[in-house]
């Protein structure tokens, strides 16, 4: 225990005269006070791995909005002439395991280099666009020797100009048709949130505020609705009507929303009773009051949080049924119709799945850590 | 209550590290515990007084809390340098512990005779059916009704009351040397906290258990406590005997915390309350800690911290009122009143 | 807690009953005879067909009788599949479905509940942040894709699996690895929040002042309060297998109930897709409420406060 130690350290008198109390400066806060959104805007901008998500989907939002329009194809533009070529890039083709210098290797094998070579030469001829050369001469076993053709396939349809992404069976412009497709998928998401917030938070929120025999009537109505499958909607929608886009929107309209209405109900409804609101009512503050002042405020983080959760979901539904082919219909083009488009050839023109299939992914998993990042910054629970 | 230390805690430092920095929640205290003693220690939050009680038993939220400095001797052991895997021999032995709040410091999803079964198992070697015998016992004593039956029941089963009494029972099992209680009552209501003190009164006595007892309420204190610890802001202010601390306290803080506790018989005159909030112990000021909210604060006290200055044999005081150069300074009239009123009481009850 | 499953029953019986009259109304709303190939049969014949469909009555007595079929589990017949019940294709196809949905089921929740604890334990460390990763891929790429890749790499370019089609175990390796990925994910991330949040309790504070070691700790108190809430995802995401079959099952040409129903859709098979749709109906309300009693039943709270 320190004892009085430094009893014979010489303090000056002076200092032990009454200081002056300021009865201002003791009730002063001594930490400068943020609001909750200040914290929670400043631990987004602090999660990395959030602020990339959120850059790359502002990219891919530009790519969806101008990638389209940055050439001269159209969507479904075919012309058998140019099926199939790989994807070709100024600039990108320099880099060699991007693979994106519009250059094909084929190898042959026979039982000697020179009917190997005659077996390629067969099928791509003479000309300025191949290459042969010799990679093993064969010991006259079966497939012993080895000739490699490399082909310029642009060289080769006697295509001048270049396909980024390259170009599907039909000849069609894959750059087009990605950004194209990525439109639907964010097409999706914007119905899917504005139904979330508009029906879905209406809903849970009336339901929540009302209580009584409102909240129970809307309940079970919930509870049949929630009852039944979305894909059994959809089923229902495309017999009516046809798959398509519109037949989707539709699906995601009636179902789409529960989940949010369920959370916006049990937050209105612990709200309704915490300490706070009961003593503005008390004081008789009117309901819109209520609402605007104190149940939006508390609310809107979970409101966020659960949209950033309901919007991956709803371009996996559309990117799912597409490509079981009960979404959008060829020759249209969304992500999950490319994709399963790539699958048909995946072994041949690898090209045409890779594309979609990572812009898809890049999309999901983007929305999936941002919608992380904002759980953890919005929800004070989650705050270490 | 005998003069044998059985614990010693000697210039023990505990941080924090967040995001904005290092918290120093507690700074440079010292203190000692005798056998079958009762010591206090009072504050308001975020003094430390918890975060101190964690330490002891080893259960700072690694690793985020640490000790940073110090040691807390007990026998020839520093648990200050024990890693986690070392304490777990000593805690729940040695060294046992009672929480706050009863309705969520046992395990919802275990029965109650085992999560009591559990440390008599573990520490006491007994079979499953040796530790049964003893948890039922253990329940009777700390007067659960029906205790056998109520050994195949779950927490939520049970009233609040009868939960900490189940958690004490819990503490108990191995005749810890020492018993840290961490609030124990302030989350029960009034009649039910009497009975919780008899409870752990008896409990002393009978086994000579010494008791470390966390607490904001000076009522309690003045019922269970043989000393006094006031902390604030991380450090202790004033130590001394129970009466001592309660008929000549030193401190201004405890003179506020004095005239800021409600009585029974409260006059028309108006409660004594402390201005201001504790200071941020990421950034501890300068001097003394207390000077902004201390109207008896002199110049020095933004200067320099105040030492311990000895009162008695067993009180001490770190304000610097006590140095031989400052004023004579008087605790307000209404402590001195306060002060008056309870030694009456407290005569009229002896 | 028998008057909340009975409750629950009723709810289920209701929302059955009102997807059987949505689709059923919905079917008859659809333009033209569903025969599209008796379309182009003679008048006669076509009268003979509707007849054999009972399409001839009026459609208040269709809807009774399609009612009345299904409280005895007749789902109708399918158009397609030379005038076989519906019920009974569904019975033949069943079992690779189950068998996947199963597999998936056990295996993905179960390394998922053990992911989502190794991150929790080794919070903010490099398992944590590998394996939180790893749910955050697994939950964001879509199956197709990932059972895709499994089929270029294990089944054509290595050679190790067998491509497609349904026969023996190895066959319903690949499909089974596709599908589970999303549970575990799921489970995984679950399961990390839910353990941190356990962790994080005044009772394993109780508990390490015992003198409980850490690891008995995790295990004796951590898991059980943790894996308890597990169960409510399982419902979801066994519901969420159901849809997940349909593109696996394509994928990989499993003759299963999901397969059978893409087709049924694409050829407007509709008594085939009316059952199917019931079906999937009848099992995502089933499932649902067996998990909810489950939870009931393994919750102390719940089990013994007699129901919420």
């Amino acid at each position: 225990m320190q004892h009085e130690n430094d009893k014979e350290k010489k303090y000056n008198k002076e200092l032990f005269s009454p200081a002056d109390v300021n009865e201002e400066e003791t009730e002063k806060i001594n930490r400068q006070s943020r609001t909750f959104w200040q914290d929670a805007f400043r631990a987004l901008r602090k999660n990395v791995a959030a602020m990339i998500s959120l850059a790359a989907l502002v990219l891919i939002t530009l790519l969806a909005i101008f990638g389209p329009m940055m050439n001269e194809y159209t969507p479904r533009e075919q012309d058998l002439s140019r099926s199939n070529l790989p994807p070709k890039a100024p600039v990108l083709e320099n880099i060699g395991f991007l693979n994106m210098d519009g250059q094909e290797t084929y190898v042959f094998e026979h039982i000697s280099a020179e009917q190997a070579q005659m077996n390629a030469e067969s099928r791509f001829g003479e000309g300025d666009y191949v290459e042969y050369e010799t990679l093993s001469e064969g010991d006259g076993s079966v497939g012993s020797a080895q000739v490699q053709a490399s082909v310029d396939t642009y060289a080769e349809a006697g295509v001048e100009e270049n396909f980024w992404f390259g170009t599907d069976r039909l000849g069609r412009d894959q750059w087009t048709r990605t950004w194209d497709g990525t439109r639907v998928s964010l097409y999706i998401a914007l119905i899917a949130t504005l139904l979330d917030l508009f029906i879905g938070v209406a809903y849970g929120g009336i339901s929540g505020f009302f209580g009584g025999r409102t909240d129970n009537i809307l309940q079970r109505i919930l509870e049949i609705l929630s009852g039944i499958p979305n894909l059994v909607i959809l089923i229902l929608m495309i017999v009516v009507l046809d798959p398509g886009i519109l037949s989707i929107s539709l699906a995601i309209a009636i179902t789409g929303w529960i989940g949010m209405s369920r959370i916006v109900r049990g937050e209105i409804l612990k709200l309704k009773n915490e300490e706070f609101v009961l003593a503005s009512q008390t004081l008789g503050l009117s309901n819109s009051k209520v609402i605007t002042r104190h149940l939006v405020p508390n609310t809107l983080g979970l409101i966020i949080i659960n949209t950033m959760f309901t919007i991956p979901n709803a371009i996996f539904f559309e990117a799912f049924l597409s490509f079981i082919g009960l979404g959008l219909q060829a020759p249209n083009a969304s992500l999950g119709v490319l994709i399963d488009n790539g699958f048909d050839a995946l072994q041949t023109t690898p090209h045409v799945l890779i594309f979609p299939a990572v812009v898809l992914s890049v999309l999901m998993i983007a929305f999936n850590i941002l919608a992380d990042g904002m759980r953890d910054a919005f929800d004070p629970k989650m705050r270490d | 209550m005998s003069n044998e230390t059985i614990l010693e805690v000697k210039n023990l430092s505990v941080s924090f590290k967040t995001a904005n920095g290092e918290v120093q929640a507690v700074r440079d205290i010292s203190f000692s515990v005798g056998k079958g003693e009762t010591l206090a220690i009072v504050g308001e939050s975020g003094s430390g007084k918890s975060v101190t009680t964690k330490a002891l038993m080893g259960l700072l939220p690694a690793p985020k809390g640490y000790i940073k400095n110090g040691n807390i001797l007990y026998g020839d052991e520093d648990f200050a340098k024990l890693s986690d895997k070392q304490m777990t021999k000593y805690r729940g032995k040695d060294f046992a512990m009672i929480f706050q709040d009863p309705m969520t410091s046992l395990n919802p999803t275990m029965k109650v005779g085992t999560q009591v079964m559990e440390g008599l198992r573990m520490h006491r070697g007994m079979n499953k059916e040796e530790a049964k015998t003893e948890a039922v016992r253990l329940l009777e004593l700390v007067r659960i009704p029906d205790a056998k039956a109520r050994m195949d029941q779950y927490p939520h089963q049970f009233s609040g009351g009868m939960r900490q009494r189940v958690v004490i029972a819990i503490a108990l099992a191995c005749d810890p040397k020492v018993l840290i209680a961490d609030e124990p009552t302030t989350a029960l209501d009034v009649t039910i906290q009497a009975q919780i003190l008899d409870i752990m009164k008896d409990i002393q006595e009978e086994f000579e258990t010494s008791i470390i007892f966390i607490t904001h309420d000076l009522g309690v204190v003045a019922n269970v406590a043989d000393r006094v610890a006031v902390m604030y802001a991380g450090k202790i202010v004033e130590i001394g005997a129970v009466d001592e601390l309660f008929y000549n306290p030193k401190h201004p803080y405890t003179w506020g915390l004095l005239g800021s506790m409600p009585t029974v018989d409260q006059r028309e005159e108006e409660l004594f309350a402390i201005p201001g909030t504790p200071p941020d112990l990421l950034h501890p000021p300068k001097g003394d800690a207390f000077a902004p909210r201390n109207r008896y604060a002199l110049k020095i006290d933004y200067e320099e911290q105040p030492p311990m200055f000895q009162v008695s044999e067993t009180h001490y005081a770190a304000t610097w009122l006590l140095h031989e150069n400052s004023p004579d300074v008087q605790p307000p009239a209404s402590v001195q009143q306060r002060i008056e009123e309870m030694d009456g009481k407290w005569e009229a009850g002896q | 807690m028998a008057r909340y499953i009975v409750t629950r029953i009723v709810y289920m019986v209701i929302t059955l009953f009102i997807i059987a009259s949505i689709t059923f109304f919905l079917m008859k709303l659809m333009p033209g005879t569903p025969l599209s190939a008796a379309d182009r049969l003679p008048e006669a014949q076509q009268q003979i067909v509707l007849e054999q469909y009972g399409l001839d009555k009026p459609v208040p007595l269709q809807y009774v009788d399609y009612m009345l079929g299904l409280v005895q589990g007749d789902l109708g017949v399918s158009f397609q599949f030379d005038n076989r019940d519906v019920s009974s294709i569904l019975e033949n196809r069943i079992g690779p479905s189950l068998q996947l949905g199963i597999q998936s089921l056990i295996i993905g929740s179960f390394l998922g509940a053990i992911l989502g604890l190794i991150a929790a334990i080794f919070h903010n460390g490099i398992l944590d942040f590998s394996s939180t990763l790893l749910a955050v891929i697994g939950t964001s790429i879509p199956s197709f894709i990932f059972a895709g890749l499994l089929q270029y790499y294990l089944g054509v370019q290595w050679q190790v699996l067998p491509v497609a089609t349904w026969g023996t175990f190895a066959h319903t390796i690949m499909p089974t690895i596709a599908l589970l990925i999303f549970p575990m994910a799921i489970c995984a991330r679950f399961m990390r929040t839910e353990m941190l949040e356990v962790l994080n309790k005044d009772y394993i504070m109780t508990a390490r002042a015992k003198g409980v070691k850490w690891s008995s700790v995790i295990l004796k108190h951590g898991l059980r309060n943790a894996l308890i809430p597990l169960i409510t995802v399982l419902g979801p995401l066994a519901v969420s297998l159901l849809t997940g079959t349909l593109v696996i099952e394509q994928i990989f040409a499993v003759p299963g109930i999901g397969e059978q129903f893409v087709t049924a859709v694409t050829t407007n098979d509709y008594p085939m897709i009316m059952g199917t749709t019931l079906f999937f109906s009848f099992l995502f309300v089933l499932i649902i409420l067996i998990i909810d009693i489950l939870y009931g039943i393994i919750d102390p709270r719940i089990r013994l406060d007699g129901g919420k």
